[in-house]
């Protein structure tokens, strides 16, 4: 595939040596003539020096028909104009990367959708919730929220007590915006139909918004879990995304950070959790904040050899689950033996994203649900005059190895009902099995693909 | 400090005054009810006021002739701060000049006469004058004048001079110097637009209460004057059983005008930026509104509580009210302890008018709280100190301070023993963007304990005990009495306990005492800062 990578930095270099190393073709375009040099010699890649946000240098990149144009360098701005150019110019897809949450936020406005970009990715956003689904969580699905984050997917295990054991999903009451993905079931992971029923001990996974999944959570699990203690070393933007996602859960918040000025920012925004002004570097503040009883202490420092010697100390205080942030692939054998009990690289977790963005025809991104990769969520747009927009969706013809999680309208996210009607310029959010896939993008793809 | 500037200003505040009396001059024409005989040197006396008014304000426009150049921060603190000691002279002008007694064979001073003028400007209520209903002791046009002061001094002179006139940047600082409260802001971009809306509410719910009033068989002269006192949260009544006058009217529906007027008073202790959301039809903003809560939250818990420890007490068994004391009706003598159920009903009447009044700082009475047991009477004082919302006419400490004050506390203790912790102040789940507001809370606490218990000190130490006590008796509550002076008038309330209870006035105290409490009133009006930098010697300096 031919592939534009905006922007030579860390991130982009990174994302461009394993594109080629696949065998893509690829364009680094970057402002900075000697790292335009550098990564010249050091990747198979065509590089272009000039400014990601000018029309002549995303044209002389030959964005025009390229099927990927990603958008990377240090600056939101740039990013987001580079992004957008290049897919009017006629780039197949389109991704940016962000820094600041407001671009991300569609309760404002639609930045996304404004500049016709496929996906804006934040790489502190994405390992804060990478960091999240390890801490509620661990070993579970590997996607947490989709349909650019308004929807969220929750993996729970079905208790004894439960009230619904072996009534038919069909006739449960739940509230129309959620939707049982899954069920796991001695370690079989398959797409819940209407007549299946749930067992104790089954792990079944819950599509919708946050509210709605902790209302139909109370269904299948009686007692909730113990409030857990977690400290975060480090207030940067990635400490920052974590905080607040987990403040809002049955979590006790600690958020440690060094700079003043940053902890008052922090403090203001976070409603719930507790902001410390304190150096993570030394034993006595560790001791103060008594993270020998954390439950989970969390290293985001900004910084590999800060993060992980905190959690040296963090393991040595007595913390129950230690988790890092660390970035240089060189460090990768040696934090299992300190006792650091899961490594998150913001470099791995945005290249995943990105292969998911190499697809053909209506596919837009697809990512594997779980480790086994037995089941898959595809982004599917629909296009013009495809077999699902001729009937309402309980009549079309779809594979009963899928299910519809979400639809994307506008700036709007639904769950479709029984009678919902697909329209050309939908996107489609699905869970499917691996075997069902080209079937399922048959129906939204039109007929001359 | 631009002396020529603040002429300039202090002149037009005069002529504002002045014309205001104007408004007073009809009532003593005998086509609206006038005696002429009494009203004739009321009218005379008033036209004289007006007359030093025009003079004073052209002597000071004269003197602030030529460029002005820019008006800061310190120029509108004491714009404000003399705009105020030069509208409670003018205004006790009129009480002079016409020769207004006290009571009979009383004289007014020029003490006196100032202590009623600030009183109203201030909108306390405190009053010399014991007898208002003979109108050959207190002419009618005077009494207008007197409830006048509280329409002028209820949302403050200095936003009926910036709604009127503007003066751009000016015009905010000012405004911000007369109430500093710590409020909510407004949506206008334009100050004086902020001052438009904030007059249109007040004028529009003062004209409403007068019709409902005038609708209830009030006539047109004490409706005008009832209103201007409810919603200036001021308490001048024309009756000495103010409000309570009309339950002993015949034909008139005593319950039915003290509840309208209870609705009022709760409407005018709120903030009038949330009034005029409501206005618009934004009822929602109301319960959200964590001051608005919290004092409709107080209001009805103190209710509860001195209408229950009242009960039990046997404080509304009988039926007396108000008349023993002021024998302002015809006495009927039923001893007899009523029903229970009668109890309540007059106990939840008399309870609600007492307590909203004391908390929104109006001091209308319609039952002597001061017959009450301890409990309530201890409540009723605490409660002075409590006040309205901020941004209201109201005053008191405001509801605001209370709940930051506890909040800061709260944070306070947490960073004795944990001092890393950062921890923003947030008002209902907001951080509050201002970072000296901490300090300038417990300043404001500060000051106030400081200036209560040296008024305090001085009240019972230069006032003689002839003033606390009956001839002969000995001055057993003194120290209660003089703590609930300085509190009703430091607070803008107006009756207090014992000697200055609902049925009595402030008649009685030495001059120096009555200057003592002018100057409370004014500290309170003005929520402290723009009084006390009056005092400081650095404050005029010219570098």
């Amino acid at each position: 595939m031919r592939i534009a990578v905006l922007g030579a930095g860390t991130v982009g270099t990174s994302i461009a040596n394993r594109l080629c190393s696949e065998g893509h073709s690829v364009t680094l375009v970057d402002n900075d003539a000697g790292i335009c040099r550098r990564v010249n010699e050091e990747l198979d890649a065509r590089v272009i020096t000039g400014s990601a946000s000018h029309a002549t240098t995303l044209f002389q990149a030959d964005v025009i028909g390229a099927d990927l144009c990603l958008a990377v360098t240090g600056n939101d701005e740039a990013n987001l104009v580079g992004a957008g150019i290049a897919k009017g110019m006629g780039a197949r897809r389109a991704v940016a990367r962000v820094r600041a949450p407001v671009f991300r936020d569609v309760s404002t406005f639609d930045y996304q959708r404004h500049f016709g970009i496929d996906r804006l990715l934040s790489l502190e956003h994405l390992s804060a919730m990478e960091l999240a689904r390890e801490i509620r969580h661990p070993g579970a699905i590997a996607v947490e929220n989709f349909a650019r984050g308004e929807l969220e997917m929750q993996e729970l295990a079905v208790s004894e007590k439960s009230a619904v054991i072996g009534i038919a999903l069909k006739d449960l009451s739940l509230p129309s915006d959620v939707r049982i993905g899954s069920i796991n079931r001695q370690g079989r992971m398959r797409i819940a139909g209407a007549a299946d029923s749930v067992v104790p001990g089954d792990r079944i996974t819950l599509i919708g918004s946050r509210d709605d999944i902790d209302e139909v959570r109370k269904l299948f699990q009686r007692e909730l879990p113990p409030t857990r203690k977690v400290v975060i070393a480090g207030g940067g933007e990635t400490g920052f995304q974590l905080a607040r996602v987990l403040e809002a859960g049955r979590f006790n918040v600690v958020v440690m950070e060094r700079n003043r000025d940053r902890c008052e920012f922090l403090a203001s925004v976070l409603k719930y959790a507790t902001v410390v002004h304190a150096d993570v570097q030394r034993r006595t503040c560790l001791e103060e904040e008594r993270v020998g009883g954390a439950d989970v202490f969390v290293a985001c420092t900004g910084d590999d050899e800060d993060s992980i010697m905190a959690c040296v100390e963090a393991r040595e205080l007595g913390a129950v689950t230690i988790l890092c942030i660390v970035d240089r692939p060189d460090y990768a054998n040696v934090v299992a033996k300190l006792g650091i009990d899961h490594t998150v690289s913001p470099r791995k977790v945005i290249a995943r994203q990105i292969v998911s963005f190499l697809n053909t025809g209506a596919v837009i991104s697809r990512m594997p649900l779980s480790v086994d990769d037995k089941i898959d969520i595809l982004e599917i747009e629909v296009a013009e005059g495809c077999p699902a927009t001729q009937h309402a969706l309980a009549v079309l013809d779809l594979p009963r190895q899928c299910l519809i999680g979400a639809v994307i309208r506008e700036s709007y996210v639904v769950v479709p009902g029984a009678t919902y009607r697909f329209a050309p310029g939908d996107t489609v959010v699905a869970l499917v099995e691996t075997g069902a896939i080209e079937q399922t993008v048959r129906m939204f793809s039109s007929s001359s693909d | 400090m631009n002396f020529r500037l603040l002429c300039k200003m202090l002149g037009l505040i005069a002529a504002l005054v002045g014309g205001t009396m104007a408004f007073s001059l009809p009532w003593a024409l005998p086509i609206l009810g006038g005696d002429w005989t009494d009203e004739s040197r009321g009218f005379f006396g008033l036209l004289g006021a007006m007359l030093i008014c025009f003079l004073v304000g052209a002597l000071l426009s004269c003197l602030g002739r030529g460029p002005q150049g820019q008006l800061f921060r310190k120029e509108a603190m004491a714009v404000v701060g003399l705009t105020w000691v030069l509208a409670t002279l003018l205004g006790a002008l009129p009480y002079l000049f016409s020769g207004t007694q006290r009571g009979p064979g009383m004289p007014m001073s020029p003490v006196d006469a100032m202590f009623e003028s600030q009183s109203g400007f201030s909108t306390t209520g405190a009053t010399v004058l014991t007898e208002l209903e003979d109108p050959s002791l207190v002419p009618r046009c005077i009494l207008f004048w007197r409830s006048s002061t509280h329409f002028l001094g209820g949302l403050g002179i200095i936003v009926l001079f910036v709604a009127i006139l503007g003066q751009g940047s000016a015009g905010k600082a000012l405004m911000q110097a007369e109430m500093p409260g710590p409020s909510q802001s407004s949506q206008q971009a334009r100050m004086q637009h902020t001052a438009w809306v904030l007059f249109f509410i007040y004028a529009g719910l003062n004209a409403f209460l007068t019709l409902l009033l005038w609708v209830q068989g009030l006539s047109v002269f004490d409706s005008l004057c009832h209103a201007f006192g409810t919603m200036a949260t001021g308490g001048f009544s024309t009756y000495n059983a103010s409000v309570g006058h009309f339950q002993y009217v015949p034909g008139l529906n005593g319950p039915r005008i003290e509840m309208t007027i209870v609705v009022f008073m709760v409407l005018a202790g709120t903030n009038f930026m949330l009034l005029y959301f409501v206005a618009l039809g934004k009822l929602g903003r109301l319960w959200p509104d964590v001051e608005w809560r919290t004092y409709m939250l107080i209001l009805a818990v103190v209710t509860l509580l001195v209408v229950g420890f009242g009960i039990h007490a046997g404080d509304f068994a009988d039926s007396t009210g108000m008349k023993q004391a002021t024998e302002a009706g015809p006495v009927t003598a039923d001893s007899q302890a009523d029903p229970i159920v009668k109890q309540s009903a007059r106990a939840v009447r008399y309870g609600l008018f007492q307590v909203v009044s004391i908390m929104t700082t109006t001091g209308f009475c319609t039952d002597d709280f001061d017959r009450w047991n301890s409990f309530a009477r201890g409540v009723m004082l605490l409660l002075m100190f409590i006040g309205a919302c901020a941004g209201s006419t109201g005053g008191g400490m405001k509801v605001i301070r209370h709940i930051l004050f506890v909040k800061i506390l709260h944070l306070e203790l947490e960073q004795a023993f944990h001092p890393s912790v950062v921890r923003p102040l947030r008002l209902a789940g907001e951080p509050v963007p201002e970072q000296d507001l901490r300090r300038q809370i417990l300043v404001y606490y500060g000051l106030i304990m400081a200036i209560c218990t040296v008024s305090w000190l001085l009240t019972i130490t230069f006032e003689p005990d002839s003033t606390w006590a009956e001839p002969g008796q000995h001055a057993e509550h003194k120290l209660v009495d003089a703590a609930s002076c300085v509190a009703a008038t430091l607070n803008n309330i107006g009756p207090g306990l014992g000697v200055v209870g609902a049925t009595k006035n402030y008649t009685n105290f030495q001059w120096y005492t009555k200057l003592l409490f002018i100057w409370l009133m004014m500290l309170g009006r003005l929520e402290i800062y723009v009084i006390l930098v009056l005092f400081s010697p650095r404050f005029w300096r010219s570098q």
